[in-house]
């Protein structure tokens, strides 16, 4: 599912991503509309299965707030964050699945979920695969390419 | 209505996990317990080492494995006699069961003698790793 080979991000852009996407989920809860969740979907589809430069978030930081803040200090791995794209997207589709098809309950939980773990991404930078990776079934575990040729020779690393 | 309600406690209730979840990262928790034996054969394959040996349990999805990293490789740079190695949980599975371990990155510190020592997750504190490693060179 996530066979991935993004390069590096800068960590700054996933953060302000999960702001967005917060005050999007919480204009969600605020007004019940399953075409802002909708919108969050497809904004939550295009990062997990696109490729993180193609997330709107994304461009929206590359071209408005990345030249106000310089160079980054240092960069991670995009496949955490394309993985917590996926498991977003997940939930916006149930919850814009439950609004639309008058079943708001289902609505409101799924965009809650998916509310705290933008929170806790945004505000701590919880890394929500770093989390959950070794709870899930090996077949729903993202793979990504780039990470297992980096960190192959495992053994003797000693510096 | 309830939709704001409902945003207010999930906001509330996010700050507090995240705050708990702050206090325990980089913290060093003692074990002073013996390693289960399939970990204790990964580490007999790297060969013996006279100092403590810091394992770093990663994942393929770790967006704080590099910063972990970075604190182990200067602290063993300082230190020769603390040997640092790294083990892949995903080529591991079995590893991460026997040793407890749900997050990543964790670090084990481990005796000369095979014991674990302690263990730290998150990202370490590098001056309280420093210290707590001391009695152990």
């Amino acid at each position: 599912m996530f066979r991935l080979s993004d390069p590096p991000v800068d960590p700054r852009g996933p953060r302000f991503a999960a702001w967005v996407t917060t005050a999007v989920l919480v204009a969600v809860l605020v007004s019940g509309s399953a075409l802002l969740l909708g919108a969050q979907a497809v904004v939550f589809a295009l990062g997990a299965f696109a490729g993180l430069r193609f997330s709107p978030y994304g461009v929206l930081y590359r071209a408005a707030v990345a030249p106000r803040l310089g160079p980054p200090t240092e960069r991670e791995d995009a496949s955490p964050v394309r993985f917590a794209q996926g498991v977003g997207f997940a939930f916006a589709v149930v919850g814009t699945a439950g609004y639309a098809l008058g079943a708001p309950v289902i609505g409101i939980v799924a965009t809650a979920m998916a509310l705290g773990a933008a929170i806790l991404n945004a505000a701590f930078g919880i890394c929500l695969g770093c989390e959950v990776y070794l709870r899930l079934p090996a077949r729903w575990r993202p793979q990504p390419s780039t990470v297992k040729a980096r960190n192959n020779p495992q053994r003797g690393a000693t510096a | 209505m309830t939709g704001v309600w409902v945003a207010l406690v999930t906001i509330a209730v996010a700050v507090l996990i995240g705050l708990l979840w702050q206090a325990r990262q980089g913290r060093i928790r003692n074990r002073a317990t013996a390693l289960p034996p399939p970990v204790r054969a990964w580490l007999a394959e790297a060969g013996p080492h006279d100092g403590p040996t810091l394992v770093m349990l990663s994942t393929p999805v770790c967006a704080r494995c590099p910063q972990a990293r970075a604190v182990l490789r200067e602290l063993a740079g300082d230190t020769p006699s603390i040997r640092r190695l790294e083990l892949d949980l995903d080529t591991h599975p079995a590893l991460a069961d026997e040793l407890g371990v749900r997050s990543t990155p964790t670090t084990l510190a481990v005796s000369r003698s095979g014991h674990e020592l302690f263990r730290v997750a998150g990202v370490p504190r590098r001056a309280e790793l420093r210290e707590a490693l001391a009695p152990h060179l």
